[in-house]
Parts: C-alpha cells; sequence; structure tokens
C-alpha cells in the first residue's frame, strides 16, 4: 500500500477532529457549566495520560514502590509549585537515573 | 491574557520539546523498522503531526493492517483532541475563524498544556507554541531517520513517560480546590482501571467520567465561582 495513501488516511482520521471541535464551540456565548466542564478538560485528560506512565508501566501490576516511574513523579510533584523547569528536570533526571542504575 | 509575544510562546514550550525530542527520536527509528522510508517518516511527521497517532499507524502499514483499520484506530486515538478543540475555543473567540482553521492543525497535548493555562489565547503567542512544537518534532523526526538504525535498542525506552513530568509542571498549580483534586484523583484512578483498552480510548472515557463525577461533586459541595478555575 503506497504510504501516501496512509498519510492521507491519517489525515482525514486526525485533522476534522482538532478542527470541528475548535468551531463547534467558537463564537458562542457558553454557559457557566459549559465554561466550567471546559475549564477541567487539562487537568482531567493529562492526569488519565500520566497515571498509566506512573502507575501501570509494563502493563501490570507492580509494587508501586520498586518503581522508578513512581520515585520520579513524586520527585517532579515535589517541586512542581517551582515552576516546569526544575519538575522536568527532577523528574526526567530522577528516572533516567533510576533507569541506568536499575534502582 | 496570554503574552502577545511570539517568541515568548516559543520560549514557554522549550521545557515539553525536551520532553518530546527523544518520542520524534524513537518515531523515527521505529518508521524504518516499519520499512515506511524516511520520505514516508518524514511526512508523516509534517502532514499528519500527532506523535502517538503515527506510532499506531506506522505500526499497523508495517503489520500491512487495511486502510479501514489504519483509520479507524488513528481517529480514536485522536478522540482526546476533541476536548482540546472544545476546552480552546473559548479562549481564541477574538481570533478569526480562517486563523483557528489553521490553528486546529497545530492543537497538539503539549501545545495545548502550554496555551490552555490561559483564559484568552493571543494569535502571535498561539503560533509561537505551535511552530516551535512543530518544528521540533520534525528536527528529531529527521534525526531518528537519519541515526534510527544506529540506535534501536532506543526504541524500547518508555518514551511515554518523559512526556509526564512536564504534565505534572501543568496539573498541580491547577489544583487549588477540593473538586480540582477530586477530578485529577478519579480520572488518574478510572486511567489505570482503564488502561487495557484498545487505542488508549481509556484516557478520552476517565476524563470525560471525572469530568461529569466533578460537576456533581461540586453541585452537592459547592465553591466559590472564583475558586473554580485555574486559568490565568
Amino acid at each position: 500500500m503506497d504510504i501516501i495513501i496512509i498519510i492521507l488516511v491519517m489525515v482525514i482520521a486526525t485533522f476534522p477532529i482538532r478542527a470541528l471541535s475548535l468551531f463547534a464551540f467558537s463564537g458562542r456565548e457558553l454557559s457557566p457549566l459549559t465554561l466550567r466542564i471546559l475549564s477541567l478538560i487539562p487537568i482531567s485528560v493529562f492526569s488519565a495520560i500520566c497515571s498509566p506512565y506512573i502507575l501501570y508501566p509494563s502493563g501490570r501490576w507492580e509494587n508501586p514502590l520498586i518503581l522508578t516511574e513512581v520515585w520520579a513523579a513524586l520527585g517532579a510533584i515535589m517541586v512542581a509549585r517551582y515552576g516546569m523547569l526544575p519538575t522536568i528536570f527532577v523528574g526526567i533526571g530522577i528516572y533516567v537515573f533510576g533507569s541506568n542504575f536499575n534502582l | 491574557m496570554s503574552p502577545g509575544s511570539f517568541w515568548k510562546g516559543a520560549i514557554d514550550i522549550v521545557p515539553m520539546l525536551l520532553g518530546t525530542a527523544p518520542f520524534g527520536f524513537v518515531f523515527g527509528a521505529f518508521v524504518l523498522e516499519m520499512e515506511i522510508g524516511i520520505l514516508g517518516g518524514q511526512g508523516l511527521s509534517a502532514f499528519v503531526f500527532a506523535g502517538s497517532s503515527q506510532f499506531v499507524g506506522a505500526n499497523l502499514y508495517g503489520q500491512g493492517a487495511s486502510l479501514l483499520i489504519i483509520f479507524v484506530a488513528t481517529f480514536a486515538l485522536n478522540m482526546r483532541h476533541a476536548l482540546y478543540g472544545a476546552a480552546l475555543a473559548p479562549k481564541l473567540r477574538k481570533i478569526k475563524p480562517r486563523e483557528q482553521f489553521f490553528m486546529s492543525f497545530f492543537i497538539t497535548d503539549e501545545a495545548f498544556a502550554i496555551v490552555s493555562r490561559f483564559g484568552i489565547i493571543q494569535s502571535k503567542y498561539f503560533w509561537g507554541v505551535a511552530l516551535a512544537m512543530y518544528f521540533n518534532w520534525q528536527a528529531w523526526t529527521f534525526i531518528g531517520l537519519m541515526s534510527g538504525s544506529y540506535f534501536k535498542e532506543y526504541s524500547s525506552l518508555n518514551a511515554g513517560f518523559l512526556l509526564v513530568p512536564a504534565f505534572i509542571a501543568i496539573i498541580f498549580p491547577q489544583i487549588k480546590t477540593k473538586s480540582s483534586l477530586f477530578c485529577v484523583v478519579i480520572a488518574a484512578v478510572l486511567s489505570l482501571v482503564l488502561s487495557s483498552l484498545p487505542y488508549q480510548a481509556g484516557f478520552i472515557i476517565s476524563a470525560i467520567l471525572a469530568i461529569t463525577l466533578t460537576i456533581f461533586f461540586e453541585y452537592i459541595f459547592p465553591v466559590a465561582p472564583n475558586q473554580t478555575t485555574g486559568t490565568k
């Protein structure tokens, strides 16, 4: 199968979702309830994305205390109030150190 | 309101670029394994520009899946962008529809994480974020395509985790009320429970359920209106 056709199919599958959802809510006066629902989207989606990577990284349940990802996430959470860069450096630093030294 | 400067947007997303760099690199290497070729791999990054969808699409292509399967898998995986578009629409209301149309192509997890912190997003700021993210992704895909065959072992890394600290930095400053903490905990727990669902459907289902339950939570335990938003 030609890769150009695959790219075209994937563009059709991804771009309209982004564009239509933006236009569906664009230029309208939204109720406080709708605005509240929309304001919860970032924290709910990012929490949903993060938790399996932290607590379920291998696709099976393990003791969280032995997971490098858990310690890296805890480190990142502890410094999250100081901004994005410290959070990333601490989180990735613990993760890379723990992974390389098999802690 | 967001800053109005293109360069401020490009600088603000730099921490996210660090997180996505290995992801783009691994994608480049992965594409070679799937025998898609350099032009095909770069084309996927240039025209699809949706990290995890690209991995799944390339994988299915490598396995000889049908066009319908590739379409359905990519569509399902990208459904969370519907939430992003909906959340950004009120924040982009000062921008012309034609420009919003082009902006929508550049809505990714990372760009959304940066721009969604603001109540109103200014055009130049958005483009700074979006284009820095886009060209970073292209550059790392290219580097992965060029050197991936020498570093195949990297494709077994948990590249997804590299973005987690950046997302933690976005989530935690927004936890200002009991209800937002409730939303985070419920989304995280449900996502774990639903993590075995195909094509990351658990992400979107758990996010929607968490939002619904949080609205009920706020109905039962009302909070002051000015305490509910974590945006600037």
